[in-house]
């Protein structure tokens, strides 16, 4: 996970792509951190969830 | 037909990290990329390989907590293209340390420059891209506005931008105008002091919570080695 931190370049390729698409998507994610929070959020339950934090910050 | 006028874009925060690099990234792209800087004295690598590589690429001094900043660096844009057809609104900083750790000043300023921020430079924009009936602006969050961790004052501000964003694309699409939100994992920072700021009472070691901001702190360290 800390290996995984994307650089501002990465961020800013994606703003690009949202600026040249039309219309852009309400919502854009940069980084797999970013995707793989977002995904287990929506599957997991808040328990469960909340054990995957801790787990990341106690990493 | 294809329009020959390039699009002009407004990028606030450029001095470093995401801001300069999508500053650069837009005008290397077609954009006349205006790029938003507090004190233009840190605009001297950007400046540089603009001039270096040729680019359409000035520099605005833009203080996002200041209303006359923000309105005289829209005003200079306007001046010149009479047009913003993208505004990039920046992340801001991210204000370490937990709720009861952050003095009621520490998390004015945080919302002022976070969320106040993007609402000021986006209400200059907004009357120009009405007019045109178009303009794209992106706010520039993170996933910390989806989902709560111990930075609890940052994720708040950036729930905000969150709700905010979510709200305007709803009010400005029927003027042909579309927001956007980026939400970023962890970034690699490249200016610690300017983007990230401990809470004071956060640094203190007699704090109940100095367990946890000093593994936050020790993992943001590591995540930028």
């Amino acid at each position: 996970m800390i290996e995984m931190g994307i650089s501002p370049e990465e961020v800013a390729y994606s703003i690009l792509k949202a600026g040249q698409s039309k219309p852009p998507l309400p919502r854009y994610l940069v980084g797999d951190d970013a995707a793989m929070i977002t995904e287990n959020r929506k599957s997991m339950t808040d328990i469960e969830f909340k054990f995957l934090k801790n787990t990341i910050l106690n990493a | 037909m294809l329009s020959l006028i390039p699009k002009v874009a407004l990028v606030s925060d450029s001095s470093a990290g995401i801001g300069h690099e999508t500053a650069l990234v837009l005008s290397r792209n077609g954009y006349y990329t205006y790029a938003g800087i507090r004190d233009v004295t840190l605009s001297r690598e950007l400046s540089r390989v603009a001039k270096e590589e040729k680019l359409p690429l000035r520099i605005v001094q833009l203080d996002v907590n200041s209303d006359s900043s923000v309105n005289l660096g829209v005003k200079t844009v306007l001046r010149e293209q009479n047009r913003v057809d993208l505004l990039v609104n920046n992340l801001g900083y991210i204000l370490l340390g937990c709720f009861e750790d952050i003095s009621m000043d520490e998390m004015k300023a945080q919302f002022e420059t976070n969320f106040y921020g993007t609402v000021r430079t986006a209400q200059a924009v907004l009357p120009v891209m009405r007019k045109h009936r178009s303009g794209i602006i992106i706010n520039i969050s993170s996933i910390a506005g989806t989902i709560g961790f111990p930075v609890s004052v940052f994720v708040s501000s950036q729930f905000a931008v969150e709700g905010l964003s979510e709200s305007m694309r709803f009010e400005l699409e029927p003027f042909g105008i579309h927001v956007s939100i980026i939400e970023a994992g962890m970034v690699r920072i490249t200016n610690f002091p300017n983007s990230m700021v401990i809470a004071n009472n956060a640094k203190k070691s007699s704090s109940p919570y100095s367990k946890i901001t000093r593994k936050l702190t020790d993992w943001q360290y590591r995540t930028n080695d």
